[in-house]
């Protein structure tokens, strides 16, 4: 069963007269459950995709179905709330709020999702502790290091069990050693809760991880191919 | 798709306060720029409106209750026609009021109005002469018995040191007249500080002989109902020399005269709103924008722009309520600084 279908997309930035066409006529499915990770340069258009699979962003022409609802259709806000219920993002920079405690950060997304109940802060306490940051639940973002920010935004991800994370360059910001570990973490976390992941990554040693590869070559080329298990 | 209505979340306003209290100064400086902006406006509005004020009590003190005037189109006015008011219109309430304009030789000089009034026909106007003086009625009796006394406003007199029994030299046409301090009156003048005109009040016989008026007043104040009108129409006004105007008609000299001295506040004003609303929305822009990153990062996170409008609007509330405060207290500090130069 196709999780995600991609038909026809196509998106452009404008940059005073000049346009820069960034996807041209993508076509795609990922399924449920799997790992697809997005290869490519900086610049090649992943980013894109995942804000246009999130619903930060909307394609100039083509659909998006995600888990049978076409999120091209939707206006603005309700976007904004199918994305919260729907997708877990996690960020090259993080993106912790920094007026909010660890503990606070994941209460958030919980809020936002009506799970802010006995069992969504069991949820967010069992997390913090798998990412090993239970102790620092009380710290702000600002005083934790990019590793340890990064785990917290893993867990911020996946408290309220949405049914896909999509991760943009998730160890970008960070040395080699903590990268893996992030890796292994978001790795084993989400299969651990049998996720559907898509991360964008230029980094060609994550492909191993990987059940789909799609490599961005070129402006409108999208070679799609699946591992070997 | 909607969250259910009347929920209130708690970590959205947790974010955006906590921002407010960890950036002490950029929440201080938008306080400051609204309270400059609130005071600036306020103060403005304040000395605007005593200034008004203090003309109306101004040219209230000078007709009084005065609803008519009589006057006469050749100058001065007969006082046989005062007896006919009373004789053959049967008007009572009335008083006859000599009305000079003259300079109060003191420091750079004071342009004050002198007003010569019978003391026995004036409670019915102006309640000064017969009421307010200060202490028992002394003054009175010396206004009445002696020659050259008058009264003059008790701020007038604390401004120019001017004490009971103090001679005053007044330039009167060509001459120069002598008067001698017999009273103060408590004037509404006080109410703003402000002063457009000061004047002088002493017995009409005392302004007569001070001016050579002879049999003459220079008008005959009324206080008149409609049909009292209609007789005095069809008796008095028979003579073609006099008319009558109503209080109101007689104002509109003095009010076109202070027209420049209003349009210039109001002016003012104007300035002082558009400077004032300038200082605030640029207060606020300054709050909004240091917090672009917090606002992105909420929008990140799953809030909509709904949310994040109602977040700014409380947090500006919560600032311009302070600064608000602020700013009227100064506001009115500032005011009272601008009425005092």
């Amino acid at each position: 069963m196709h999780y995600i279908e991609i038909k026809n997309i196509n998106k452009s930035f404008h940059e005073g007269d000049t346009v820069h066409k960034v996807l041209d006529d993508v076509n795609l499915h990922l399924n449920e459950g799997e790992l697809t990770i997005l290869l490519g340069r900086r610049g090649s258009g992943k980013s894109t995709l995942l804000n246009l699979l999130s619903g930060i962003d909307i394609p100039d022409s083509g659909q998006i179905f995600m888990n049978s609802t076409e999120i091209t259709l939707l206006r603005e806000p309700a976007r904004t709330i199918f994305r919260r219920k729907n997708v877990g993002f996690i960020f090259q920079f993080f993106n912790l709020i920094p007026t909010l405690t660890v503990n606070e950060n994941l209460h958030l997304a919980l809020e936002l999702t009506d799970n802010f109940t006995p069992e969504g802060k069991e949820r967010a306490k069992f997390l913090l502790n798998e990412v090993g940051l239970y102790d620092r639940r009380n710290s702000y973002p600002d005083v934790l290091s990019g590793g340890e920010q990064q785990r917290i935004a893993i867990a911020r991800a996946l408290v309220h069990n949405p049914g896909i994370i999509l991760a943009d360059e998730p160890t970008g910001n960070l040395d080699f050693k903590t990268a893996d570990k992030v890796i292994e973490i978001l790795d084993d976390l989400v299969k651990k809760n049998g996720k559907t992941m898509v991360m964008a990554t230029h980094s060609r040693e994550l492909t191993g991880l990987a059940d789909r590869i799609i490599e961005f070559k070129g402006k409108s080329i999208i070679v799609s191919s699946q591992r070997q298990n | 798709m909607y969250p259910p209505r009347g929920k209130i979340d708690h970590f959205i306003p947790k974010a955006g306060l906590r921002y407010l209290f960890t950036h002490p100064w950029q929440t201080f400086l938008s306080s400051i720029g609204i309270m400059l902006g609130v005071a600036v406006i306020l103060s403005i509005d304040i000395a605007n409106e005593s200034s008004g004020k203090a003309f109306d009590i101004s040219m209230e003190s000078v007709t009084g209750k005065t609803t008519h005037r009589l006057l006469s189109r050749q100058g001065d006015i007969d006082l046989s026609t005062y007896i006919k008011l009373r004789t053959e219109a049967g008007i009572t309430i009335s008083a006859p009021v000599i009305e000079e304009n003259v300079k109060i030789l003191i420091g750079n000089g004071y342009t004050a109005t002198f007003l010569g009034l019978d003391p026995f026909s004036e409670r019915e106007f102006r309640n000064f002469i017969s009421a307010d003086l200060t202490g028992d009625n002394t003054e009175l009796s010396q206004l009445l018995s002696s020659n050259n006394k008058v009264l003059i406003p008790e701020s007038f007199a604390r401004e120019a040191k001017l004490t009971i029994g103090d001679t005053l030299s007044l330039k009167w046409g060509d001459g120069v007249l002598r008067v001698v301090c017999a009273g103060l009156i408590k004037s509404n003048e006080d109410v703003s500080g402000n002063r457009i005109e000061q004047f002088l009040i002493s017995d009409i016989e005392t302004a007569r002989k001070l001016f050579n008026k002879g049999n003459f007043v220079s008008h005959i104040d009324l206080i008149l109902t409609p049909s009292e009108v209609e007789r005095i129409t069809k008796t008095i006004l028979s003579n073609p020399t006099l008319q009558l105007s109503t209080a109101e008609k007689s104002n509109e000299t003095a009010k076109s005269m202070t027209e420049a001295f209003r349009l210039n506040l109001n002016a003012m004003s104007l300035l002082a709103l558009i400077v004032g609303l300038f200082l605030i929305y640029n207060a606020m822009t300054f709050s909004v924008v240091q917090r672009r990153r917090l606002l992105a990062l909420l929008r990140a996170a799953g809030v909509t722009q709904k949310d994040i409008f109602i977040q700014v609007m409380a947090e500006s509330i919560f600032i311009a309520s302070i600064g608000t405060i602020g700013g009227i207290v100064g506001g009115i500090f500032l005011g009272k600084i601008m009425l005092g130069l």
